[in-house]
């Protein structure tokens, strides 16, 4: 990769100065602090590692055996790396239509941050119309997955940081648009924080705001606290039943009473996030509407008017899984919602753009 | 998207954007897949945006060969039934194809809802042929039946002049290549419920000029075959070895197509391995391994069991 283009968006997290790449390590002339660069080509700006997932042995096993591949024999041996590593799956580490929804947006020739990047399905696609790609994750894992990956492909405009979301290594105004994609409802879990995790997700929001040029995106990616599966006892983040949906107090109590720990994956409806982004500095938010989730959605909405899910539904289908009972109780609620013009309110999850105003109005609420 | 809905509403639809809203439906595939914008105007579904996830050529020769048909079908009736091409242009770093919405029941939905109905089923597989034999009969001026024209075509339907059966077909002189749709499959069918005898075909990205049309028709046999039975041994037999009504409806398909481009339903039995070589070279080519299994077990049927297909001779059936 040109080391030099990241020079010019990457800077040092501690004093915000400028950073230099010196063969094996990126260093701050002003602080003489150095983070080496591992042998993938991963830059190490953190030495707190997180791996999210069942086997991180397998998976660093995976990584050895992939890097004595060459790209067709990878590919080619899809199937059986799937079978041999629990953890590694196509859709969920190479699928590139997990990056569709990036058509949404225009990000060619932008520099790009995306944060929480896994194992890069929405990072390497969208490092072919990007000019540059900044992809920042805890999992050196993931990171060294992402680095292969972009090698195989031929990728060379992307930057993988381990790096840590609150101390980001990036330049201030330098970022084009940033991606959040399945990490803000986590904020409130990172450290030992008793604060609250509003308060939490605000601070992230306005900081991540800081790294945005005038009139920069930030992107995310997120479930619905109204997701009618919330409805019938079903969570995402490990959640207890209901505890999306009930006053955050009541799932404080449901929680410390289960889990000895309080409720801290916030998740809000749409006006909540809306509001959420308002107060962290954003203006034109605008909210799309995602099917079955935000993850690998098979359809997006534009728009929760014009009854538009009935009609493309009517049109195209849902596929062959829709013969299944779950899916088709989960079709006729939609159209129901849809009918009732209330389907925005209850999709499962929503991909929120949001632009940073020139000068922020509103208070955070510090 | 902003700048690709201004574009759709404004140059193409002529209608205000803020009038216009949008579908993205994301495609199978994997890397050589497609992401597909449906355009909503007026509560009707107004305009079709096409982009390839990876490689743009792959709509840019779509576009090509929608323009190519356009004029070669230009002022026959089957023209109506192809998506008219408006336009292919650079927005947002991707190469976009615009093009007609075809309003109709995709093949699948009309088979899997009309599964009890043979008479339907026996409609939907008729009209599908007819609109093939149609589809042959005017672009017969192209037809080519030379050695060395067939030696290419097979060579780019399976990536390789490989099988020893090849040699066969390039000589028989029976046999000729003319335009093809190359993907002939049920979900590239729409059944027009306005027309009462109506069809439209979409999806011409792998349209090719010298082609053998054979290989359309066995891959709508095949096709409608695993749509009703399902990927496996049932579908072999149902459709080519038991007597039943399916296979009775698929016969009459065959000895259409036969009569009308002078061939024997024997010759047309021997190229079903070619159309399975075809759907193996696809499935690498296209990462879509789930369906690798399948076809690899029928082209070993096509292989083996020629002779016992039950419509080669339509007088003992």
């Amino acid at each position: 990769m040109s080391t030099k283009e990241f020079e010019g968006v990457l800077a040092c997290p501690k004093c915000g100065g400028h950073i230099n790449f010196c063969g094996r390590h990126w260093g701050c002339p002003d602080c003489k602090q150095r983070w080496p660069v591992n042998e993938y080509g991963v830059a190490r700006f953190t030495d707190r590692n997180v791996f999210f997932g069942a086997d991180q042995n397998g998976m660093r096993t995976l990584i050895g055996e992939m890097r004595k591949m060459s790209a067709d024999e990878f590919f080619s041996n899809i199937k059986r790396l799937e079978e041999t590593y629990q953890d590694f799956e196509y859709s969920y580490c190479l699928d590139p239509s997990r990056a569709d929804w990036t058509i949404l947006g225009n990000f060619q020739d932008k520099v790009v941050a995306d944060l929480g990047c896994g194992y890069g399905t929405v990072s390497i696609p969208l490092a072919l119309r990007a000019r540059n790609v900044i992809a920042v994750d805890t999992c050196e894992e993931r990171l060294n997955f992402l680095s292969l990956i972009a090698c195989f492909r031929g990728v060379k405009n992307i930057c993988a940081i381990h790096g840590d979301v609150l101390n980001l290594p990036l330049r201030k105004n330098a970022m084009d648009a940033m991606i959040l994609f399945g990490l803000l409802e986590y904020v409130g879990t990172w450290g030992n924080s008793q604060e609250n995790p509003m308060r939490l997700q605000l601070d992230l929001l306005s900081h991540l705001r800081d790294y945005l040029s005038v009139g920069g995106e930030l992107w995310i990616g997120i479930e619905n606290r109204l997701n009618p599966l919330y409805f019938i006892g079903k969570t995402h983040h490990g959640d207890l039943p209901f505890t999306p949906l009930v006053p955050r107090k009541i799932a404080d109590i449901f929680n410390y009473v289960i889990k000895r720990t309080t409720y801290k994956t916030y998740t809000y409806s749409k006006q909540g996030y809306k509001k959420l982004l308002k107060q962290a500095g954003y203006k034109d938010v605008e909210i799309y509407y995602p099917f079955p989730d935000y993850k690998l959605p098979k359809f997006i909405l534009s728009t929760d008017k014009d009854r538009l899910f009935s009609k493309w539904v009517a049109q195209v289908g849902l596929g062959p899984q829709v013969k299944r009972l779950h899916y088709r109780i989960g079709l006729k609620t939609f159209q129901l919602l849809d009918w009732l013009k209330l389907c925005g309110l209850f999709v499962p999850a929503y991909i929120i753009k949001a632009t940073k105003s020139q000068i922020c109005f509103e208070q955070t609420g510090k | 998207m902003r700048e690709l809905i201004a574009y759709a509403a404004g140059q193409i639809l002529g209608v205000p954007k803020d009038d216009v809203s949008y579908v993205i439906h994301s495609g199978g595939r994997g890397e050589s897949g497609f992401i597909t914008v449906l355009f909503y105007y007026q509560s009707r579904c107004a305009l079709v945006a096409k982009i390839a996830r990876t490689y743009p050529q792959r709509v840019v020769s779509e576009y090509n060969n929608l323009v190519k048909l356009s004029r070669l079908l230009a002022g026959t009736e089957l023209f109506k039934t192809i998506e008219k091409p408006y336009t292919l242009t650079p927005l947002s770093g991707y190469q976009i194809l615009f093009k007609e919405f075809k309003e109709g029941i995709p093949g699948p939905r009309y088979l899997k809802a009309k599964t009890r109905d043979k008479n339907k089923i026996r409609k939907f597989l008729s009209l599908s042929v007819k609109w093939l034999i149609d589809f042959v009969t005017l672009t017969s001026d192209c037809r080519v039946n030379s050695y060395e024209a067939k030696k290419s075509a097979l060579q780019t339907l399976t990536g390789s002049y490989g099988p020893t059966y090849f040699e066969a077909i390039a000589k028989d002189e029976s046999i000729f290549v003319s335009p093809c749709h190359g993907d002939f499959v049920v979900s590239n069918v729409l059944f027009d419920t306005r027309r009462e005898k109506g069809i439209d075909i979409i999806d011409f990205e792998n349209f090719i000029s010298v082609g053998f049309p054979t290989i359309d028709l066995i891959s709508i046999i095949v096709d409608t075959g695993t749509t009703l039975f399902g990927l496996n041994d049932e579908m072999f037999f149902k459709t080519f070895l038991t007597r039943n009504w399916f296979a009775l409806a698929v016969g009459e398909a065959v000895q259409n197509f036969c009569a009308s481009c002078n061939i024997k339903p024997g010759t047309l039995i021997s190229m079903l391995p070619l159309y399975s070589d075809r759907a193996i070279y696809l499935c690498k080519a296209w990462n879509m391994d789930e369906l690798l299994p399948f076809h690899e077990k029928l082209r070993e049927h096509f292989v083996d069991r020629q002779s016992e297909v039950v419509w080669q001779d339509q007088t003992t059936f």
